[in-house]
């Protein structure tokens, strides 16, 4: 093949040699075309990468949380289906539970806490003379109450020492398990205000649901505009969409940045590969020393752009598993909240009276152990529950000075631990006969309540 | 007189408002675990040998947990019932007009109903469900729902001098003092270490408030300084189930536990306790003291028993 005839071929001559020279000129062309076209592509082919790479980045940031100190309550289904397993747990061992937070949160509590936090002097004698100037106006007073404070309102100052205590306790990576309102029911249950409490919370250091807005608006950028809108509103309660719309929208990107590369970018660099290595074929000669480099910097960019588009379908293609994965996971959490709430509601109907066995939880004054009762006359007899441990009522190993029930209780509870009714309940229908039935007039007039 | 045997586990005793002769009656059968209940409408005999007559039973069907007393209308009952409901009931109307309503919107047992004294129109309702509702017997929904507690909600308890003042004891072992125009609780008394009972004013010092307790002990408390109880009582041996101030004698109050004593306690005396009555052969978890009728007491318990005696009395003498 003689490549150096430069001459247009005539379309009879030997085809070869016509195409090789039309071949020649085109290639020529468009090879220079794509030199140009592939060095302006590679800066921007950085960028993507670089900035596909700083999103997924995005992505995995967002997840790290400290702890939990970003979640409440609310906002998780496992934590509503573990206050569900809760009530059922209290059903049985209320005392036990009733003393949440665990000891673990007290162990906090009395590591921040130095001295005692029964209140100073000064606040309660201010309160007390407030007080005993407003008794007399509480009782006459019918306007806003904040014009003349009331005596059952707080009116103590902050107490700066206690809300530093809590802070102390909040951060405690045991208390940042426990769910939000456990921690406020410990707080308020020690003795802290409202006030305190709402303070206590509002300056826990470690904000992470900001931190991590921070840093997503910082470095992804398309979702910036969303979570930075959505972050600073309400730190706690987004979080979790915040997570899901980050994974949508870097998968959305992903997408399309894929899409783009394989419609466009891939078939222009393979049709440059393809053409510059036909080109190869035809014209060896001349640009040997030039071709192979360029052969080999299409073939490496190419490679890389196919590298960088595996990349990101992969990404996408985890990320989409990932979502899969949650929506399962969401769903199989939704199924086991129903069952065990149907659970519940079984359990409640046909469970003991917890509250009759709430009261009954021991207390650390006294080791009475021993219930010296004798048998009555009806012939009842008491169970000690410390020395009879009944293993059917587990409430029994945990109280030692709990009160003693009667045999026919604990007949009953047994039988309702085993899903019987006992014999002698009666269907009744106890609704309002008549639903629209107007209160009679009263015969008796109140007697006036004369003001002592 | 003597006692008066129900057939059903006693859950609460109240003395009717307006007629120093009625008494309500709260039971449940099972010892309130699963069953019926009943609400009874006593009549107290006038003289001491006669025995006390049932004028009205209403039977429900789930247990009768609190009882209370219309302070507008002299034949008004209200009951808190385990499943959830509300029942008013008129004992003018024959039975098979009662009840009169049924208010369902707590979502667990109503442990307590108590009527406020001085506006006479509304009564609020302490439920399991962490939650207190206002309700006014003309409507057929509540007024408003306080929700803070973090557990059960034992007791509410209307300040007898300020018709907007209410004070409610709970297991998450707060007491919280609430006033219905301010949208939360106004006040978070710490009361005691473990659950709280019951909770009562003192009707003769708006501030002062005992609390009954599952660690064995009352507390009285002042609300303008509320850190430190002015006293602890202790003397029952199990826990208090429920206390209550005199009508008519400011420091005197009453108390019944687990151990099965009623107790009379005068918290301003240096040895507080001022009476024990053993009558009791199961848990006394009602008692009330008389309105009208100065020293007159009631209790009963799950011994399925409902004693009135006078105090300095014993109950048991027939």
């Amino acid at each position: 093949m003689q490549a150096t005839e430069r001459t247009p071929a005539s379309g009879t001559e030997g085809i070869e040699d016509g195409k090789s020279a039309a071949v020649t000129t085109i290639l020529t062309k468009s090879k220079s075309n794509a030199r140009d076209r592939l060095n302006k592509a590679m800066p921007w082919v950085r960028v993507l990468e670089a900035a596909i790479c700083m999103s997924s980045f995005a992505v995995m940031a967002a997840d790290k949380t400290q702890g939990w100190s970003g979640d409440t309550f609310d906002r998780y289904r496992e934590y509503r289906l573990s206050a569900v397993y809760k009530r059922l747990e209290r059903l049985q061992f209320e005392f036990l539970i009733s003393r949440s937070p665990p000891s673990a949160a007290e162990e906090g509590w009395e590591m921040s806490t130095q001295s005692g936090h029964d209140g100073k002097q000064d606040p309660v004698e201010e309160t007390a003379q407030r007080g005993s100037g407003d008794a007399q106006t509480a009782g006459t007073e019918t306007t806003y109450p904040k014009s003349s404070p009331s005596v059952f309102v707080n009116s103590e100052p902050v107490r700066e020492e206690q809300v530093q205590n809590a802070v102390k306790f909040l951060s405690h990576p045991k208390v940042q398990v426990s769910p939000v309102i456990y921690r406020r029911s410990f707080l308020e249950k020690k003795g802290l205000t409202k006030e305190e409490v709402d303070q206590a919370f509002r300056r826990l250091p470690d904000s992470s649901p900001s931190a991590q807005t921070s840093t997503i608006t910082q470095e992804a950028a398309a979702p910036s505009g969303v979570m930075a809108s959505t972050g600073p509103a309400n730190r706690y309660s987004f979080h979790w969409y915040l997570a899901l719309l980050a994974i949508g929208f870097l998968a959305g990107t992903g997408a399309g940045t894929v899409i783009f590369f394989k419609k466009s970018v891939i078939p222009r660099s393979r049709s440059l590969v393809q053409a510059v290595v036909l080109r190869e074929e035809i014209d060896v000669s001349k640009e040997t020393h030039l071709r192979p480099n360029l052969a080999e910097k299409t073939a490496a960019a190419a490679a890389a752009a196919a590298d960088i588009a595996q990349a990101s379908e992969e990404l996408l293609n985890s990320k989409l598993q990932e979502k899969k994965f949650l929506g399962e996971i969401m769903n199989l959490l939704d199924v086991q909240l129903c069952e065990i709430k149907s659970v519940g509601v079984t359990v409640k109907n046909l469970q003991a009276n917890s509250h009759a066995e709430k009261p009954l939880s021991n207390s650390d004054f006294s080791a009475s152990t021993t219930i010296s009762r004798q048998p009555y006359a009806n012939g009842k007899i008491y169970w000690d529950y410390s020395s009879v441990g009944r293993s059917s009522i587990p409430r029994a190993s945990l109280e030692p000075s709990a009160a003693p029930h009667p045999r026919s209780y604990m007949e009953i509870m047994a039988m309702v631990q085993r899903w019987e009714g006992p014999p002698n309940m009666k269907g009744i229908d106890d609704s309002r006969p008549y639903p629209n039935q107007p209160i009679s007039y009263p015969s008796l007039n109140p007697r006036m309540k004369v003001d002592l | 007189m003597p006692a008066f045997k129900i057939p059903f586990n006693g859950y609460s005793v109240k003395f009717s408002p307006f007629n120093e002769n009625r008494l309500a009656v709260a039971t449940a059968q099972n010892f309130g675990i699963l069953g019926n209940g009943r609400v009874h409408v006593l009549s107290i005999p006038p003289s001491p040998g006669a025995p006390i007559v049932e004028t009205a039973a209403y039977d429900t069907a789930d247990a009768v947990y609190d009882i209370a007393w219309s302070e507008s209308h002299d034949s008004l009952l209200v009951a808190a019932i385990a499943d959830g409901s509300v029942k008013v009931y008129d004992t003018n109307l024959p039975p098979a007009s009662n009840p009169l309503r049924s208010l369902q919107e707590h979502t667990r047992e109503v442990h307590a109903v108590d009527y406020n004294p001085s506006r006479r129109d509304s009564f609020l309702t302490a439920s399991w469900d962490d939650s207190i509702k206002l309700w006014t017997v003309d409507r057929p929904i509540s007024v408003r729902t306080f929700k803070e507690h973090a557990y059960c909600v034992y007791a509410a308890a209307w300040n007898p001098r300020h018709a907007d003042v209410f004070a409610s004891a709970s297991g998450d072992c707060t007491v919280r003092v609430w006033d219905v125009r301010e949208p939360g609780s106004t006040m978070i008394i710490p009361a005691h270490d473990f659950e709280v009972l019951y909770t009562d004013w003192n009707k003769y010092d708006d501030c002062i408030l005992a609390t009954a307790s599952v660690d064995k002990s009352i507390r009285v408390w002042d609300v303008r300084s509320f850190r430190v109880p002015v006293t602890v009582l202790n003397g029952h041996n199990y826990a208090v189930r429920k206390v209550k101030f005199s009508p008519h004698r400011g420091s005197l109050m009453i108390s019944c536990s687990y151990d099965m004593t009623v107790c009379l306690w005068d918290y301003m005396v240096e040895d507080a306790l001022v009476g024990r009555y053993d009558h009791h052969t199961e848990f006394a978890v009602g008692v009330d003291m008389s309105v009208l009728v100065e020293g007159l007491l009631a209790s009963t318990g799950w011994d399925e028993l409902v004693y009135v005696w006078q105090h300095g009395t014993d109950p048991r003498a027939p």
